[in-house]
């Protein structure tokens, strides 16, 4: 079935402005974290300065205690937008599929269940509530790491970059190949921890270089034990997306339906 | 309550052996990821000469080895719980009656039952790798660690799972007609896993705190104040993910209790 990619952000109708919010309170919680990390990492190295009574020492720890107090409010705001969306998402659908089975003369209870059937919506809106606003949160969370390690360091900054070109790579030849998704899965995260691992020890050799202070270098240290290293203890559900995908592609198709026709529309 | 735990627990004998295996691999997962920036932390040291006890060379391998490690053991764990998960049902002699009670069982048992003994051994490493340096830093991790691993999922399970008293937000929940049960799950993980990260941010702070005071006393050296800071700051991660997984510890109760029994089950046939 072919799927009108263009289509698919009328899917979220509502929803986009909770899938927006939830990905920009998820940002700001990451760069409260961040905020933690650097007040953290100056502590320790106003500590080796012998600056360890000094206001420095004051500033970073009120400014970790409003970094915690932001990333709770962040968090649970999170969740909210996240169960907003997926709400919205679904009376959305609902609304939109009623209207158009009128439309078409058609009881709803009877759409047949190839072209249309009850988890689609509830998939669609997991898709959008959830795996979408995942899928954008990551890519910004990366580039947020990537220009904090460029202004720290810019060689360090472009070790994790390479790795995660190397895990594409292998992963679109193992596709090539004909390789099973679960075997492809078992090299994702070697990738990810050798390249958080090799990260450090750019940034280890630059310390030793003179070309980082003790704070860069723990504060590229701290960043990825706090936000790349744990990445691979959640679980990863491949299904989801697919899943979700297929779902939204049969509700467009079934909103894009012309009356008296039966083939899926474009 | 006719069922307990340990009751399901000699069923599942046969699977004792790979449960114990998933359980070493996935605490020696644990530890190669909060090792990385422990052995991060020495190798600062040793670049600024404040310890010459292990070469930089050494070091580096060592990072690189625990990434590795730790890749690998989450792929075998994940491997070895997904096997263990399959082989669940066929044990139980008493099945609960509907699918989602199974899924359950089959996740407290695959997997959050290890990961609280994981979480658990993981911490008393952190503990003893923190008494090296300094006894009250030692007991602040101690504490921090029962308050996040004992007390709040204590508090969770207690509230998740069924007690009558409602808080103003629960109500204001249940006014949500549309709020489905999936939802509500994601709300209480998500206060749960809130807490979590105000109670840890909370800990750093109070270790820091420690660390500078027992530094300007002399008490502390410099190696001590950094690979406390930063094993302390890195080993939250079990507790973390094991408050993710309490749902499964919050339901095993009611379906345990709701499991028909064997023996009326042979004397009913």
């Amino acid at each position: 079935m072919l799927m009108n990619v263009k289509s698919l952000p009328s899917l979220l109708g509502e929803g986009k402005k909770y899938v927006i919010l939830d990905v920009l309170v998820r940002w700001i919680s990451l760069a409260a974290g961040i905020a933690m990390i650097y007040a953290v990492a100056l502590t320790m190295d106003a500590l080796y300065s012998g600056l360890s009574g000094g206001i420095l020492g004051l500033f970073a720890l009120m400014a970790a205690s409003g970094a915690m107090f932001v990333r709770y409010l962040c968090i649970r705001a999170s969740c909210r937008f996240r169960i907003s969306a997926s709400m919205a998402v679904k009376e959305g659908l609902y609304d939109r599929i009623v209207r158009k089975a009128e439309a078409l003369g058609v009881d709803v209870d009877e759409i047949d269940d190839a072209q249309l059937n009850e988890e689609d919506v509830s998939r669609t809106a997991e898709y959008y509530s959830s795996v979408l606003p995942d899928m954008i949160y990551t890519a910004l969370a990366a580039l947020t790491m990537f220009i904090i390690f460029c202004i720290l360091d810019w060689k360090t900054a472009l070790v994790l970059p390479a790795a995660a070109a190397v895990c594409l790579i292998v992963i679109h030849m193992m596709k090539k190949n004909g390789k099973q998704l679960d075997t492809m899965l078992k090299y994702v995260p070697a990738a990810l921890y050798t390249g958080a691992a090799l990260t450090i020890v750019t940034v280890l050799l630059e310390l030793k270089g003179h070309a980082v202070s003790i704070y860069g270098c723990l504060m590229v240290i701290l960043i990825l034990a706090e936000f790349l290293l744990p990445y691979g203890q959640k679980e990863m559900n491949p299904g989801s997306v697919p899943a979700g995908r297929m779902a939204s592609g049969r509700i467009i198709a079934f909103l894009n339906k012309e009356k008296g026709k039966d083939g899926d529309s474009e | 309550m006719k069922h307990s735990v340990r009751k399901i627990m000699n069923r599942l004998k046969p699977l004792h052996g790979r449960m114990t295996r998933s359980f070493f691999m996935k605490l020696l997962g644990y530890l190669c990821g909060t090792m990385i920036p422990v052995l991060a932390g020495y190798a600062i040291l040793q670049i600024i000469g404040h310890s010459k006890n292990l070469s930089l060379g050494l070091l580096i391998a060592g990072i690189v080895i625990c990434a590795l490690l730790k890749a690998l053991m989450e792929y075998e764990v994940r491997k070895s719980e997904r096997n263990i998960a399959l082989q669940i049902p066929s044990l139980l002699m008493e099945q609960p009656e509907n699918k989602e009670d199974m899924e359950v069982l089959q996740d407290f048992f695959s997997h959050t039952f290890s990961l609280c003994a994981v979480a658990a051994v993981h911490s008393v490493v952190i503990v003893i790798l923190l008494c090296r340096y300094h006894m009250l830093t030692a007991l602040l991790a101690l504490s921090s660690y029962l308050v996040t691993g004992v007390v709040l999922p204590y508090l969770h399970v207690l509230r998740y799972g069924g007690s009558e008293e409602e808080t103003e937000e629960d109500e204001a929940l249940e006014e949500m007609d549309l709020l489905e049960e999936r939802e509500e799950e994601q709300l209480v993980n998500s206060r749960a896993e809130a807490l979590m990260t105000l109670l840890t941010s909370l800990f750093v702070i109070m270790m820091i705190i420690a660390v500078i005071l027992l530094y300007r006393q002399g008490t502390m050296v410099y190696e001590g104040a950094l690979i406390t800071v930063v094993a302390f700051m890195s080993s939250f991660v079990p507790l973390k993910d094991m408050n993710r997984h309490l749902n499964a510890a919050a339901d095993l109760t009611d379906i345990i209790s709701r499991l028909p029994d064997q023996a009326e089950k042979e004397s009913a046939s």
